[in-house]
């Protein structure tokens, strides 16, 4: 029973995304996660490039260029064997220099014209220029966006309930990410991280992730790079939680959410 | 002693804050009255007058209002204000004001009393200064909105039964709380019960014994006796108006979210199945009240219950919450402060998850105490983690300045903003319109659009219009089927007025005044028509909220005046 619930658990995104989506977009949104998965193969064979896959990384999707670069630095930092993550790191960065000008085209960097002139008009309500220029200044443009970017990536309802079974999101497919009994086996799994073998690899993924997509207009569909850490988190609570009636549970809801999903694409 | 000074100090200092908050344009900012607001203002008025409600009902268990059956408590509290204040936009706010600001000392010394004594005095002094700048709480302690009187008696009746395992005879006082809890606001039909049954597991050896039971039994009896009134209408539809409107779990009269209308083939049975449709959207909603970007970013939906800009936390509080909610997990020394946390944190949504709204903020206020809770825990297990003074004094700094700064945010939020754009959502406009109302002296008959809001409250409210008049006037149902009969009659005559859809075949073929909003009466319309434009109101944001229109004479069908 407990490989059938792995199965689905892995299976739900990316068959969600696949049919959300054309086969072209489905492999260009795939293939960083693909070599992520390679990277955490590496990984658990103890080898010391396990990194090296990421690196292609930006040449697929320019707008994770910064996945790299993090995951180096954060390696450089935790790791005892500087020496690989110093080349990567170095490597990342010549990469980052190569498709830069398409990555800041998508960031929360580039200039909002509308934005701007909102902030003008809110700023013009204020009695005195200090406080209009505290609350309203440009500045917070992309602060605002990169605020929003990050809430919504750590919401856990994005990923179990597609944010709100009557709310509309726009500029996102909304689709269901886990299934959402798994939720219990995520919370599980993150209480006991400390003792998940793969902690270091799915930590420095997870931030690395998060904070390149935070940097995004929009991270729809790219933030399919986090199925492979928050799947090790779930699964990891599988593990922990072996309990038939809760694998019951599992199966008695996930099955028509999976045949929903089928039927609705 | 000193230290006893010095903690009083300390807490007026935090309620002076908390009057600021609540108190500054209380009545004029939200500059407009909402219908909730006026009619109950206008049912109190007409309590105070004629003892009767608008419907004429005597003293209501339940007021009938819009057939949305409204709460009785707060209604209740804004009779003996009018006397002193009259109906003013004042009145109708000022319970909610009094009663948050009551809340903070409440909460503190619920704090103080179930906290660990090493904590007692930060904790419960940071809770009540938090509590005192939350945007949630300010949000409700600004208007008329019944959830913050039964926060009040809620957490009196906690505090109270705390109290009560020492001294017993408390026990009454706690019991008569929770009993004036549960018909203040429809969602502590279910938190204050739940409450209570876990209280009285948790503590059933000492409420069991010889002496505490003799107090438990009068609290009961007390509780029994308030209750009775509510118990009398408890199955009737108007009781259970709300909560069967709004049940996700109710699924004959709202499709469950996700219903696939045009789907019947074979695995219909799995994917349409309600079980599995409305446990999801529950379980959807009820994590809703903890997520992070709800908390700390979106806030509410419903724009009368957020501020623009600013949601039910502050950002700054987001990673106090994570290590608050890491300790609370974690610390077991907490005790009887981890035990209310955690029961109040998991049964406060309950009410709100059933319903179909994601992060509804009015029913589920009391998590704003757990929560608060939370991020006090977080912020003083961090400054206990500092060792050097010098740090110490630079973290307290930061907090000081962090405080002035959300302070001014408030301001910005609460004043500026939220006054500039979201007039419309306050139904702002409508004590203008009485205004010009007044002005008209030719006895002429008025006709107020009331295609897409319902006025009249709002215009009794403003006419300060004789209740018993009204009632003569007007007819909805008999009243011993207040309420069982759903019925209504939207259309009402206050005086020469009359609320109705305006309808240019009838309109035109007399002289009268016409009321509506701009598509109800647009500028091609007046031309057409050749109507008299007697004044237009607009919304602070300087869009058209009203126009006032006099029909002309030559329209007029011989004959007929």
């Amino acid at each position: 029973m407990k490989i059938v619930i792995i199965f689905l658990i892995l299976l739900f995104w990316p068959l969600n995304l696949f049919l959300a989506n054309t086969l072209t977009d489905w492999l260009h949104y795939i293939l960083p996660a693909i070599l992520l998965i390679i990277s955490f193969l590496l990984f658990s064979k103890n080898s010391k490039s396990y990194i090296f896959p990421v690196l292609l990384v930006p040449f697929i999707e320019p707008k994770l260029t910064l996945l790299p670069i993090l995951i180096s630095l954060f390696v450089l930092i935790t790791d005892k064997n500087k020496k690989i993550a110093l080349i990567t790191f170095f490597l990342s960065l010549i990469a980052f220099c190569i498709v830069w000008k398409p990555f800041w085209g998508q960031t929360v960097f580039k200039t909002d014209y509308e934005a701007q002139q909102s902030v003008i008009r809110k700023s013009q309500l204020y009695p005195n220029v200090f406080m209009a220029r505290l609350f309203q200044n440009k500045a917070r443009i992309p602060l605002d966006k990169i605020t929003y970017n990050f809430f919504a990536l750590i919401d856990p309802n994005n990923y179990f309930f597609g944010f709100q079974p009557r709310q509309i999101i726009v500029n996102n497919q909304n689709i269901d990410k886990f299934p959402f009994v798994s939720l219990i086996f995520f919370i599980f799994g993150l209480y006991t991280i400390n003792k998940n073998q793969n902690k270091k690899f799915v930590l420095i993924t997870l931030f690395a992730s998060l904070i390149s997509l935070i940097v995004l207009n929009s991270f729809d569909r790219n933030d399919f790079i986090l199925w492979l850490p928050l799947s090790l988190v779930i699964l990891h609570g599988v593990n922990k939680l072996q309990n038939k009636y809760l694998y019951l549970i599992f199966l008695i809801f996930t099955v028509p959410q999976l045949i929903r999903i089928l039927v609705l694409r | 002693m000193k230290n006893k000074i010095f903690i009083v100090f300390v807490l007026s200092i935090i309620v002076f804050v908390g009057i600021i908050t609540r108190f500054y344009k209380l009545g004029g900012s939200p500059s407009g009255l909402y219908l909730d607001e006026a009619a109950q203002g206008y049912n109190a008025y007409s309590i105070l007058k004629t003892g009767k409600d608008e419907f004429g009902k005597f003293f209501p268990i339940v007021f009938r209002s819009f057939t949305d059956f409204k709460t009785p408590v707060y209604i209740y509290l804004i009779v003996p204000l009018i006397p002193i204040f009259g109906l003013t936009k004042f009145t109708v706010r000022f319970p909610s004001f009094f009663f948050s600001i009551l809340t903070l000392p409440i909460l503190f010394l619920l704090i103080r009393r179930i906290a660990p004594k090493k904590l007692s005095i930060y904790i419960s002094l940071l809770t009540t200064l938090l509590l005192a700048i939350s945007p949630w709480h300010i949000l409700f302690g600004r208007t008329n909105f019944e959830c913050n009187v039964a926060l009040s008696f809620f957490l009196t009746g906690i505090y109270f039964f705390y109290l009560g395992l020492e001294k017993p005879k408390n026990l009454i006082i706690s019991a008569f709380m929770f009993a004036v809890a549960i018909p203040s606001y429809h969602s502590q039909r279910i938190v204050t019960p739940l409450t209570m049954l876990i209280l009285f597991i948790e503590n059933r050896k000492i409420l069991l014994d010889q002496i505490h039971k003799k107090f438990l039994l009068i609290g009961l009896a007390v509780g029994f006796i308030i209750s009775l009134p509510t118990l009398s209408v408890v199955t009737t539809p108007g009781f259970l108006a709300r909560a069967s409107g709004l049940n996700i779990f109710n699924i004959s009269k709202h499709l469950p979210a996700g219903t696939i209308t045009n789907y019947n083939g074979i695995f219909n049975f799995f994917v349409n199945s309600p079980l599995f449709l409305t446990t999801r959207e529950f379980l959807a909603i009820y994590l809703s009240y903890f997520s992070p970007r709800n908390m700390f970013l979106l806030g509410d939906s419903g724009l009368r219950s957020s501020f623009p800009e600013l949601s039910t936390f502050f950002v700054w509080q987001f990673p106090f919450y994570i290590y608050g909610l890491y300790i609370l997990i974690r610390d077991r020394s907490l005790k009887e402060l981890r035990f209310f946390t955690i029961v109040l944190l998991l049964i406060a949504p309950i009410p709100a998850a059933v319903t179909r709204d994601p992060y509804s903020t009015i029913r589920a206020l009391p998590l704003v105490i757990p929560q608060i809770i939370i991020i006090s825990l977080g912020i003083i297990y961090l400054f206990k983690k500092i060792k050097k003074p010098s740090v110490k004094y630079a973290y307290f700094l930061c907090a000081s300045i962090i405080i002035v700064y959300s302070l001014a945010k408030l301001y910005s939020s609460v004043i500026v903003l939220n006054e500039h754009f979201r007039g419309q959502e306050w139904n702002y406009g409508w004590e203008q319109v009485t205004n010009v109302i007044k002005t008209f002296n030719d006895n002429r008959q008025i006709v107020v659009d009331n295609s897409r809001s319902e006025p009249y409250s709002q215009l009794l409210f403003f006419l300060k219009f004789d209740p018993s008049t009204y009632q003569k006037d007007n007819f909805e149902v008999p009243l011993n089927q207040y309420y069982v009969n759903m019925n209504r009659n939207t259309i009402k005559k206050i005086g020469n007025i009359i609320t109705r859809p305006v309808n240019w075949e009838i309109d035109l073929k007399k002289v009268e005044y016409l009321i509506g909003d701009e598509l109800a009466i647009s500028y091609k319309q007046i031309r057409e028509h050749n109507l008299e434009l007697i004044s237009e109101i607009k919304y602070p944001d300087g869009s058209i909220a009203f126009r006032i229109v006099k029909t002309p004479i030559a329209a007029h069908t011989p004959g007929v005046i």
